[in-house]
């Protein structure tokens, strides 16, 4: 009987144990793959086969990638230590500094190649964005040679629709300009425009005042060309899809609806930041952003009655913005990839 | 194999410990089961709670040199105490570093006491910029 007993209760324990082993073994293969995904997104030699098909410029265009979720732009900062100023990456030489204002492509003003087509042949669909594997700007000047001094490009084979100025107001995001220009350069040009990337650094430890510096870029982009169309993009956002065109239409367009920090939906109806596009005509009829709307950046800066000043911007648009902008021009650096415009912009009266 | 077993049961622990940010219906149910709705309509607190802190427990800003904490964004300037020594002295009487915590009962307590005096919501400013019309979009 005991036998009997003890033949029958070591059965259910025997594959009890199977089973906890095949689970076990289980877990550590699924760990091992994970581990292996992990080590691919990393610059190692023999996984480059999963790289190669990662963000590539215009004309490879293959099969549209899958989107993945664009990573939040705070594990990026973390990902590279050090932030290169840009004066060493290339050094800029001081004759070239200043620019003349430019008149278009040469050569081509009899014979006026066909408008571009709407939308662009080139376009691939959704892109793959990350942030983990570091960009450099000599490489992307290298993968984009068709690029003139200053960010500029202009189609050959067609006339864009438009002529874009990108105006990026900055201070101290290097790393996050780096991969802007790494995955915008492709994107604007596979969407056939004719662009100029402007930079606009506020200069000094004041609170920072995008408004304003997006006003300065309006009117000094102006200066080079007869930009038609504005687009007003924060350093720090990158479009994940290349059918969503930086250019103009017909009224002010929000471009950046959908961010992936915001759940992919509008974080309230009435908001407009981050990328934005304004013809030369909607931006004067509106007299460009208000000037005197300081703050704004995140938890370290300080806040100046944001609020506020907020509610008060639909009364004072007449007497404040581009009508009333005051600025001093520091410097302007001609970069391949960018122009850079410097600016001090006094402090909150 | 068992020896493994306290390091497994650390890994699952240790993400539950990280800052919350709430998802704005998570928040209305957690504000409806709190009794939030008697102290204020919930569009306009939800509304308000996201531009000031976009839901998340940790937010921590600096707005003219004074601290505000939390997901309702309370200041060190007489609501909350920076030192154990002046929690009485402090309106919702709670040491400000309290309320960046997952466990947001003791932001709700201090909100609820900031509703019952004369300017209530409007305490916030981000109330009265943002969250007086177009609320159909902070239902739930």
């Amino acid at each position: 009987m005991k036998e009997q007993l003890l033949g029958s209760m070591a059965m259910p324990g025997k594959s009890l144990q199977k089973a906890c082993r095949l689970l076990v073994v289980f877990c550590a293969l699924h760990l091992l793959v994970t581990l292996f995904y992990y080590l691919s997104g990393r610059d190692f030699d023999v996984l480059q086969l999963f790289s190669k098909h990662q963000q590539s410029q215009e004309g490879r265009s293959s099969a549209p990638m899958t989107m993945t979720e664009v990573a939040r732009e705070a594990p990026a900062t973390s990902a590279a230590a050090v932030l290169e100023k840009p004066a060493r990456d290339q050094a800029p030489l001081p004759e070239e500094a200043t620019e003349t204002t430019e008149t278009g492509p040469p050569g081509k003003v009899e014979l006026l190649p066909p408008s571009c087509p709407d939308p662009s042949p080139l376009l691939v669909g959704p892109l793959n964005v990350e942030f983990v594997r570091p960009v450099n700007l000599e490489s992307i000047a290298k993968d984009n040679p068709k690029l003139r001094k200053g960010g500029r490009f202009t189609p050959e084979d067609c006339t864009a629709l438009q002529k874009v100025a990108i105006i990026i107001p900055f201070r101290n995001r290097d790393e996050h300009l780096r991969y802007w220009l790494y995955y915008l350069h492709p994107f604007l040009q596979r969407q056939q425009l004719d662009y100029g990337i402007y930079v606009i650094n506020q200069d000094g430890d004041e609170t920072f005042n995008r408004a304003k510096l997006l006003n300065i870029g309006f009117q000094e982009a102006l200066k080079e060309y007869d930009y038609d169309c504005f687009v007003f993009s924060d350093v720090d956002l990158i479009p994940m899809d290349d059918r969503n065109t930086y250019k103009c239409f017909e009224q002010p367009r929000h471009l950046s609806v959908s961010m992936d920090k915001f759940g992919f939906s509008l974080p309230y109806n009435q908001y407009f930041g981050g990328v934005s596009a304004l013809s030369k005509e909607q931006f004067l009829k509106i007299n460009g952003f208000p000037n005197n709307y300081w703050g704004w950046g995140g938890e370290d800066d300080d806040i100046y009655n944001r609020f506020d000043r907020i509610a008060h911007t639909r009364q004072t648009m007449n007497s404040d913005g581009l009508n009333s902008l005051k600025y001093q021009l520091l410097e302007i650096q001609k970069y391949p990839l960018y122009t850079k415009i410097t600016v001090d912009i006094g402090s909150p009266s | 194999m068992m020896s493994l077993l306290p390091l497994l049961l650390l890994g699952i622990v240790f993400p539950a410990t990280q800052a919350i940010q709430f998802k704005k219906c998570e928040l209305s149910q957690i504000f409806k089961e709190e009794g939030m709705e008697k102290y204020f309509p919930l569009p306009e607190l939800i509304c308000t709670v996201f531009h000031i802190s976009g839901f998340e427990t940790e937010t921590k800003v600096n707005n003219k040199g004074h601290q505000e904490y939390g997901i309702f964004q309370i200041s060190n300037n007489g609501w909350c105490a920076e030192k154990e020594e002046d929690i009485t002295k402090s309106v919702c009487g709670i040491l400000c570093t309290k309320l960046l915590d997952d466990d947001i009962t003791d932001d709700i307590a201090c909100a609820k006491k900031i509703l019952q005096l004369p300017k209530r919501l409007d305490y916030w400013k981000a109330h009265k910029t943002f969250c007086r019309k177009d609320l159909d979009q902070w239902n739930c």
